[in-house]
């Protein structure tokens, strides 16, 4: 179920809330548990199994860990890798196996020999986010900087809390635990949290679906036949597009948490108005920038190795990151792209790209994560590689015939507005903060809130409104 | 800053409007609210109901329909899709298609144009001179099994807005070619019929030459089938054509004193498909003649005319029967679906499994009433299936 469409607004949020506020206050987390299987099973019912299952195993071997005595360490390490194979195997079977075997049939192409069989493995809705909220809860018990939770309700619903199941953002188990057991349900969090969720529902629904279908159009067309202001729009189009989606999913999901109690941490911060890629990763899916680091870049080594292993820790971190975000090559590329600058202003020192005037950083980091983009959105290297081709090397080709309609080149605009304005820009209009500080902050979130409510419920409900003038036959 | 709560009221007050309006759209999605505004306009296809095994739910099925469902009957509706309607409409200038319904143009002054027939227009003729050549020979060879039966039939060829009025399409969608650079099936077809010997009219000619005449209005700007007002000018045709050929000639029409007022019915179809939240602005006045309903001719001997059409038929059923001018009747829509006249109720008669020689038998004539660019659809199988059936 999508947090934008009419039967979650309408349907089960209602439901759900009313369920949630007129129940008994001890039942609020079952509440909250059992309304997060039913959002997660509503698309995905047999993998909604996979979830309960894996997390009942989890909650077992992380009590198990915490029994062992401080010194058991071998133990306790033993349990952490098997609750890690599992979890990492079900992402692996599930995400990249498809992967594996295609690159396998091609392997066994140039040797001649025949196919693997496979039935292709479906993915289940959300498993890079639950599985890697679950490797932090696992590992931070094995550390010892979390204690595993005695209820197995609380531990599912940390995996499963609706809000931020399906695309994060990944919390860690110690900044919600504490909620879990006991949050604060105040008029000011639930409006607060109102306000949020619209900011981030007119933002996908106003903003990204339009933009993403003038992206999607130019990316449909062969980069063979494309001229290169088109490709230069398509690629301007995607890079707002996935910005306005995936901000505006945080935003929703931070919203709908406080309408129930919850405070989640903030997972993009206008990461458009960066100086440098290094600032970028500090902006852009925070929470998976953390994770990456405390995970995975720390156990690697982090920054007590020699220069040379930090440069290239930082660049495999990237290429993980980027294989984490979908089976294919494109992304794999993507992430070696976004390494390879990470690991260069390393090299180069932070210090003195900061010293670059504003007027020059930023436009060059907008187009390199721009152009980073080609490789996200391109379905195969070679489109990629054809398509950035594209919008350096002008074809002696006719100009796309383009119907772009004009609500969304103003809304183009509008996009790329609220992405570019810099952080300070939107504090001073009280938008980010939790709470408005002044009256007209108050008042101005409730007009804007309401018409990007009523704006987005009407777009949605335009969208499904296809009439004909008659029935014909 | 002031402290938090100092508008608790407010704030409560605030909650409370938001869960108001919240209820108010669930409760119309589950039991309907009395309608504020009009339904929305245009026939769109129900989605299915979900279904509730265990394989479906399992699938998934059940809650894509669920989902479906709710979008098509979600409460308010018609306010939500006028509200971004109108914003597409008045702030962007613009009626913007989605899915598969009826593609809108429309032009500064209030002119609209359904796109199918502007895609007509600029393209060229999809069927052969010569298979034209022998469609046109069947048909007067029905007309001709007709006339054998007594049943005159008389084919009425319906203008097409784009090509009467192309000065009002926006230039920039010609972009193909302009409809007289393009060679249409019908103007294929018409030199044929001209010397077919065939009983028809050409719609097409005719308002070409009433605009060139001056007449105002023969589309209204907001309607896709020719005006209440100049199908009245077509009654005349028709009248002209087949009176001197029945038994019970159809009455002349006598038209009551009317004046020019808001565009109805047929007349603002296309307006009323845009589905605006506030369309008067949009409106541009024209005349709906009223007619009266005539008394000298008793219904016995009035002409029972069975109807053979597409939607620009409706027009000249309505008026047919205002003026009391013809014996309840059937209508054959698109040769796809019986209909009792008047009413337009549809009956549960399949076309395939008529007994034409039995059908026939109880109507005065028969007319047929075709857009120019559904030509080449050759009466949806009508003139076929006659020439099958009849001697």
């Amino acid at each position: 179920m999508l947090f934008s469409s009419l039967v979650f607004l309408y349907g089960f949020l209602p439901a759900f809330l009313l369920l949630y506020y007129l129940g008994p206050k001890a039942w609020r987390n079952t509440t909250a548990l059992l309304g997060s299987l039913l959002f997660y099973a509503w698309g995905e019912p047999a993998f909604a199994l996979l979830l309960l299952g894996s997390g009942t195993a989890d909650y077992a071997l992380s009590l198990a860990m915490a029994k062992l005595p401080a010194g058991a360490t071998k133990r306790r390490r033993g349990l952490l890798t098997l609750a890690l194979a599992y979890n990492l195997g079900a992402l692996a079977y599930c995400k990249y196996s498809n992967f594996f075997v295609d690159q396998f049939n091609v392997l066994l192409g140039w040797l001649g020999t025949g196919a693997l069989p496979w039935t292709k493995v479906l993915l289940p809705i959300g498993i890079s986010f639950f599985t890697f909220q679950k490797i932090t809860y696992l590992v931070d018990v094995f550390r010892g900087k979390a204690q595993p939770t005695r209820s197995l309700r609380d531990y599912l619903l940390y995996i499963s809390l609706f809000p931020h199941l399906v695309a994060g953002p990944i919390i860690r188990f110690h900044d919600l635990a504490d909620q879990i057991t006991g949050r604060a349900h105040t008029l000011d969090r639930f409006l607060s949290g109102l306000w949020r969720f619209a900011l981030g529902l007119g933002r996908k629904v106003l903003l990204a679906n339009p933009i993403g279908q003038v992206a999607d159009q130019i990316f449909a067309v062969d980069p063979g036949r494309l001229d290169t202001p088109h490709a230069w729009l398509g690629i301007f189009c995607y890079t707002l597009q996935i910005y306005c989606d995936f901000a505006a999913y945080s935003d929703m999901a931070v919203g709908l948490a406080r309408l129930f109690g919850f405070e989640f941490c903030e997972n993009f911060k206008h990461p458009y108005s960066s100086r440098s890629i290094t600032e970028f990763w500090r902006r852009w899916h925070c929470s998976l920038s953390t994770f990456m680091r405390d995970y995975l870049y720390i156990p690697l080594g982090g920054n007590r190795v020699g220069p040379a292993r930090q440069v290239f820790n930082l660049w495999f971190v990237f290429l993980v990151s980027g294989f984490w975000h979908g089976a294919s090559w494109t992304f794999v590329a993507w992430g070696a792209y976004h390494g390879f600058f990470i690991s260069l202003e390393k090299v180069i020192g932070h210090e003195r790209i900061r010293r670059i005037p504003a007027l020059l950083a930023w436009p060059v980091t907008f187009l390199l994560a721009m152009l980073g983009w080609v490789f996200f959105r391109a379905d195969t290297i070679a489109l990629a590689t054809q398509y950035l081709a594209r919008l350096f090397v002008a074809l002696p080709v006719p100009s796309l015939d383009l119907a772009v309609p004009h609500r969304t080149w103003a809304v183009l605009a509008l996009a790329a507005v609220t992405a570019f304005l810099p952080e300070s820009w939107w504090d001073r209009l009280g938008w980010t903060s939790q709470h408005p500080a002044t009256q007209a902050q108050f008042f101005g979130r409730l007009a804007v809130g309401t018409v990007l409510f009523l704006l987005a419920c009407a777009a949605l409900a335009n969208q499904s409104y296809n009439p004909f003038i008659y029935f014909r036959f | 800053m002031p402290p938090r709560n100092d508008n608790r009221r407010l704030k409560i007050a605030l909650l409370a409007a938001v869960a108001i309006f919240w209820g108010a759209v669930v409760v119309d999605t589950f039991l309907s609210l009395p309608n504020i505004l009009p339904k929305l306009k245009g026939a769109t296809t129900p989605p299915p109901a979900p279904e509730w095994s265990l394989a479906a739910l399992r699938s998934g099925k059940t809650m894509q329909a669920v989902a479906a469902w709710f979008d098509a009957h979600i409460g308010l509706r018609s306010f939500w899709v006028r509200l971004d309607n109108q914003i597409d409409y008045a702030v962007f200038g613009q009626l913007v298609k989605r899915g598969d319904g009826t593609r809108l143009i429309h032009s500064p002054g209030g002119w609209f144009f359904e796109k199918q027939y502007l895609d007509f227009a600029i393209s060229k003729s999809l069927v052969a001179e010569d298979e034209y050549r022998r469609r046109i020979e069947r048909m007067r060879r029905v007309e001709e099994k007709l006339a054998r039966r007594g049943i005159p039939l008389l084919y009425v060829v319906a203008p097409s807005k784009v090509e009467v009025y192309p000065e009002h399409v926006p230039a920039e969608l010609f972009r193909k070619g302009r409809p007289e650079q393009t060679t249409t099936g019908y103007e294929v077809a018409s030199p044929l019929l001209r010397n077919s010997g065939l009983s028809y009219i050409d719609g097409p000619a005719r308002y070409s030459r009433w605009k060139q005449e001056g007449v105002p209005d023969l589309f209204a700007r907001s309607g896709t089938h020719w005006s209440y007002q100049s199908a009245l000018r077509v009654w005349e045709e028709i009248r002209a054509s087949l009176n001197p050929r029945l038994k019970h000639p159809i009455p002349a029409f006598a038209e009551l004193p009317s004046r020019p007022g808001r565009p109805r019915g047929n007349d603002r179809d296309l307006l009323d498909l845009a589905n605006l939240l506030w369309a008067r602005p949009y409106e541009h006045m024209l005349p709906k003649p009223v007619l009266r309903a005539q008394q000298e001719v008793p219904e016995s001997q009035l002409p029972r005319i069975l109807w053979v059409h597409d939607s620009f038929g409706w027009v000249l059923i309505e008026q047919l029967y205002d003026a009391k001018a013809g014996r309840p009747s059937d209508s054959l829509y698109y040769f796809a679906t019986q209909m009792k006249i008047p009413g337009g109720v549809a009956t549960d008669t399949k076309i395939a499994e008529i007994d034409w020689p039995t059908f026939l038998r109880d109507y005065d004539a028969v007319v047929l009433v075709w857009t120019e660019i559904a030509f080449e659809f050759d009466g949806c199988g009508f003139y076929e299936a006659l020439d099958k059936a009849l001697d």
